[in-house]
């Protein structure tokens, strides 16, 4: 059994049991290995030799590997499953055992596996705000729809991607109030690069009890709540950003839908006019 | 400083004034407000009206004096505003955004 020193850092909740996905007993889990991210250290886990060292390499410049020991198995990263003898699958990242990023090329969910890591250090984040939401981007820039609809858009990607839309992996985005535009705060490190990559805010639309159309303030308060690091900024600073994205970024207010609709509602969000409390980007 | 006693805001005679930080922070844009108190953890959308006279409680005002002064600020006569402003005075209360004062 591992004891935790007190000197060890927090370590990232074991929110539910760990991916169990088919793996036989000739195919086991490798061991975990640590990142580091902000005060927080995430375990990641991979289903064979060469994964291991594919997920090693893209995320060197975050590992800790003095904290192996006692990481937990957060994210599971399954390359080419085989889905029968000589065929293989799609590429995945489970978090815990929910499946959160599918794709079918391994680059593509190796990078969609460092920008889930980065979010979950999100709410630490100090410099803008972080919001929980999930993001497409399309042509005419990013639209943000509310969380609870990622599940269905990752089921839709390869209809979403036939219409030019790429929905982003991480539930937890970094919004620039400045500049109105979506940070990606990790892919391009993966890439090699240190230049964030921005990404202008289409539209926002966010859960209502009803289908309302939003003022500025109404936005505000509608928005104030998918914050996710409204602790590590305080309130006041966080009123403030999101007065300057509700009043440059279109953001309406949607009822509930069933999960049938969440993705034709972000299509019609992410490919005709946006209408809502902002005006800069509608 | 807030008085522990009473519920004077539901008879309209105490004296009231507007939480602050670090209390409550709070934006005002395009007339509306948004009010998070720190305490209750709670997010307030005030509408422009009761934002008007929620600010006019920067210095300890009784909701008589708030009417004339609201009264004035929207044209109206203050006896006919005056039952808003007591309802408002009432729901600012009770969610903390106005505290109740001893009279200066």
């Amino acid at each position: 059994m591992t004891v935790l020193r007190h000197e060890d850092p927090p370590l990232l909740d074991q929110r539910k049991t760990p991916c169990l996905a088919r793996l036989t007993a000739r195919r086991v889990w490798q061991p975990t290995v640590a990142v580091s991210l902000g005060s927080r250290v995430v375990g990641i886990r991979a289903n064979s030799v060469e994964a291991a060292q594919a997920v090693d390499e893209i995320l060197a410049d975050f590992r800790v590997p003095q904290h192996d020991p006692v990481a937990r198995p957060n994210f599971s990263v399954e390359l080419g499953a085989p889905i029968a003898p000589g065929r293989h699958g799609l590429n995945l990242v489970y978090r815990d055992h929910v499946v959160v990023a599918r794709r079918r090329e391994p680059a593509a969910v190796l990078r969609d596996l460092v920008e889930l890591v980065h979010a979950t250090a999100l709410d630490q984040h100090t410099e803008q705000v972080a919001v929980r939401a999930s993001a497409v981007v399309g042509d005419s820039g990013v639209t943000l729809v509310p969380p609870e609809w990622h599940t269905q858009l990752l089921l839709a990607q390869t209809r979403l991607a036939a219409d030019g839309l790429e929905v982003l992996a991480p539930r937890v985005h970094v919004l620039d109030e400045r500049t109105l535009e979506l940070v990606r705060l990790a892919s391009d490190k993966a890439r090699g690069a240190h230049e964030d990559r921005r990404i202008g805010i289409r539209s926002w639309a966010v859960t209502m009890r009803s289908d309302t159309a939003l003022t500025v303030a109404g936005a505000v308060h509608a928005a104030f709540h998918s914050v996710a690091n409204t602790t590590a900024r305080g309130p006041a600073p966080t009123l403030r950003s999101l007065v300057e994205v509700c009043a440059g970024v279109p953001v309406v207010g949607l009822a509930a839908r069933p999960k049938a609709a969440h993705t034709s509602t972000t299509r019609e969000l992410a490919l005709t006019d946006g209408r809502g409390s902002g005006g800069k980007a509608s | 400083m807030s008085t522990s006693a009473g519920q004077s805001h539901q008879r309209g005679d105490g004296v009231f004034l507007r939480a602050a930080s670090p209390a409550v922070e709070f934006v005002h844009v395009d007339g509306e407000a948004v009010v998070y108190h720190c305490d209750t953890r709670s997010l307030h959308l005030l509408n422009a009206v009761a934002t008007t006279i929620w600010l006019m409680f920067d210095r300890p005002a009784t909701v008589a004096e708030t009417a004339e002064r609201a009264g004035g600020h929207f044209g109206v006569p203050p006896e006919s505003i005056h039952p808003d402003v007591l309802d408002l005075v009432a729901d600012l209360a009770r969610i903390k955004l106005l505290d109740e004062v001893t009279a200066p």
